[in-house]
């Protein structure tokens, strides 16, 4: 049997880390939750830090993070607490943190401004594939080292599945791979743009490299390819840094100071994701400690069937008697889903289910009220 | 007929891929032929409906007589793409097989989503191979994901002014800015996040491509009444019925009217806006078609 409510304890499955990733697929309400166990963990005594992604307007300003202070990767104390600990916040802009990455990591001011140049890092960086995920751990890692924090808690960006986030570091690593690196490096830095494209296709130092390399020219035309070689070349000289930081990213997530956390929904497809989830991670090294299913059925909703005699004299609460019985039965039958995920995890890991709470957050008071749902104490 | 394309999105666990399927549906019923895109490396729609229980690929599967389905994912795009340009088979898994190459088209930026964009709107911009249905429905990213889709072709036409790349990159921009050949449906729930979510991405794809959006406010209450039945419900007797009844009561004359300020606000915005109602239905198949019948065309 798993820990099937919230009576049992949420802290005691992640308070002895000292960083907890949320993860979980868009809509979920994630990084609400995310904010609400640090509220749960700074009321315990902890210095705890959330980095989250681009949170929605409310939530932002119930931390703190709406006014113009917040912005860059400043570190919010966030207002109104009243906390044995404290709850501090921040907001992870990708595009600065790379800026920040290139800046303090590139062996030359010369080599961070070149990078920075490249349209192509310009323009696409903030979306590259990877690069949020990329960003949102290396911001993880230095707030770790930071040592200011007794806890930092992630919130994950968006992503289609949870698993996403997981596999999409390792596309941005595999971009500063000395393979690829080298395969668009110029010998001579002083040599013009095309003059390098064309040394670089004298260069075959891969089998079918040429002819690789001749369709990419083709299909998306030659000044393409002299942006990409540049791109390419600048980020060579982060190559080390960067394959430094993943080896060091790795060591933190699969270590004991790490637990995952999924929030996921429950319909049926977002519950056969977080079986997946769940497998991938065992597979992976990871420790998943726990499981919330959020918005599990509203909070007002009671799946006691109702007596309903006599019955109500006019026909609109005939109607809603009719919609409230409707929807009984509508939970009722998400129950057994919920059975059939129950059995897949065999009481390996502790999972929680949390109601839908009526009406959106409102300020810290309201994610409050929530955190004390997720630690056991009934709503009032 | 002008072939249409249709681009669904929405903030995530608002019944976006049910909006998209419900439309490709009702399209279907209209005569026509439809393909449903999925997005991505692995089907949703394969879980949920028993008829797809072998899969659904990148090759369309047949969901229904006139409606196929189908699952895009980038490098197949980007593969077909560049097969069309190079018909040389060995060249192109030469091509995808180097190692350096893999890496680059899993990591770089924006070409998945422009090679997405590029097969959407292959059969009107008369590029590849042929592409026989007259709608497409593509079951789209979410909201942050979309944007960076939308705005693939500008960017990358920005940052690569010339060559065969930019040049696809104004084509496939142009098409999807015409309103007569593609439609982008914002689906939302009554909930204030979802629908500022909603506003902020219409304002967005306006910037971005000129054209109005059209949102879709799903799961309202499901209750056909008139203003004279709610205000009946408001003067009751507080004392009918199980106490249950009486706060569901008390919730919905205060959620009814929110519900009509968020219908209120999408329509205020300029963009065409439709309510769908919460059918409390659990089976899947059964779901879309009741969807199907209440959407308006787009």
């Amino acid at each position: 049997m798993g820990v099937s409510s919230s009576q049992a304890s949420l802290l005691e499955a992640l308070g002895h880390h000292q960083v907890v990733v949320c993860a979980g697929s868009g809509g979920v309400g994630k990084t609400t939750l995310a904010c609400c166990l640090g509220i749960l963990l700074a009321q315990q005594g902890k210095k705890v830090l959330v980095l989250t992604i681009d949170p929605a307007r409310r939530l932002a300003s119930a931390l703190g993070l709406a006014s113009d202070s917040a912005i860059g990767l400043a570190e919010v104390k966030v207002p109104g607490q009243n906390y044995a600990g404290e709850l501090y916040a921040s907001m992870i802009d990708p595009q600065l943190v790379f800026d920040d990455f290139v800046q303090r990591r590139a062996p030359s001011p010369e080599a961070a401004e070149r990078l920075m140049k490249n349209s192509l890092y310009r323009q696409l960086v903030g979306q590259l594939s990877g690069s949020q995920e990329f960003t949102s751990l290396e911001r993880l890692l230095s707030a770790v080292e930071s040592n200011r924090y007794d806890v930092v808690i992630l919130d994950t960006p968006p992503t289609q599945h949870a698993v996403d986030f997981l596999r999409a570091p390792e596309r941005i690593f595999a971009l500063f791979q000395e393979s690829v690196t080298k395969w668009f490096a110029r010998r001579d830095p002083r040599a013009s743009p095309s003059g390098g494209v064309k040394k670089l296709l004298n260069q075959v130092v891969q089998r079918g490299t040429h002819t690789a390399l001749k369709a990419l020219e083709k299909i998306t035309g030659s000044a393409f390819v002299v942006e990409l070689g540049d791109f390419f070349e600048s980020m060579a000289a982060l190559q080390s840094q960067v394959s430094g930081r993943s080896i060091e990213v790795h060591r933190l997530l699969t270590s004991e100071r790490t637990g995952f956390l999924l929030v996921t929904g429950f319909d049926h497809s977002k519950l056969v994701e977080a079986k997946d989830f769940y497998g991938e991670l065992k597979r992976g090294g990871y420790s998943l400690s726990g499981i919330i299913v959020n918005r599990s059925q509203p909070s007002w909703l009671s799946l006691q069937s109702l007596d309903p005699s006599p019955l109500p004299s006019t026909p609109q609460m005939r109607d809603l008697l009719d919609l409230y019985q409707k929807l009984q039965r509508y939970y009722v039958l998400r129950q057994d889903v919920y059975g059939e995920f129950q059995a897949h995890l065999r009481g390996e890991v502790p999972y929680w289910l949390l109601p839908e709470i009526k009406g959106p957050v409102q300020g810290l008071e309201g994610l409050e009220q929530i955190s004390r749902v997720m630690s056991g104490e009934r709503q009032k | 007929m002008q072939q249409k394309i249709i681009l669904v999105t929405g903030k995530g666990g608002v019944g976006k891929s049910s909006v998209a399927a419900a439309l490709a549906l009702k399209e279907a019923r209209k005569g026509r032929r439809v393909l449903l895109v999925e997005l991505g490396e692995r089907s949703y729609f394969a879980d949920l409906l028993s008829q797809l229980q072998e899969g659904v690929t990148y090759e369309p599967q047949s969901l229904t007589p006139q409606l196929d389905v189908a699952l895009w994912d980038g490098e197949t795009c980007l593969r077909e793409y560049l097969f069309h340009y190079i018909p040389l088979k060995k060249v192109v898994n030469l091509f995808f097989e180097n190692p350096v190459m893999k890496s680059l088209v899993r990591a770089a930026p924006a070409l998945k989503e422009l090679a997405i964009l590029g097969k959407a709107t292959s059969g009107l911009r008369k590029v590849g191979p042929a592409f026989e249905y007259e709608v497409i429905v593509i079951d789209a990213y979410a909201t942050g994901h979309f944007r960076a889709l939308i705005q693939a072709p500008r960017g990358m036409a920005e940052a690569i002014g010339f060559g065969p790349m930019g040049e696809q990159s104004r084509s496939i921009e142009k098409w999807i800015s015409n309103p007569a050949t593609c439609r982008i449906v914002v689906v939302a729930l009554p909930e204030e996040l979802p629908v500022v979510e909603a506003l902020e991405l219409g304002q967005g794809v306006k910037d971005q491509l000129g054209q109005q959006v059209h949102f879709v406010l799903n799961k309202v209450w499901p209750l056909s009444w008139s203003a004279a039945d709610w205000e009946e419900l408001q003067t009751s007797s507080d004392k009918e019925g199980p106490t249950e009844l009486r706060a569901f009561r008390d919730l919905l004359l205060e959620s009814w009217p929110q519900q009509q300020s968020y219908l209120a606000q999408l329509r205020e915005s300029g963009a065409s806006c439709q309510s769908l109602p919460w059918f409390l239905e659990p089976s899947s198949w059964a779901l879309m078609q009741q969807l199907s019948e209440q959407l308006e065309e787009v």
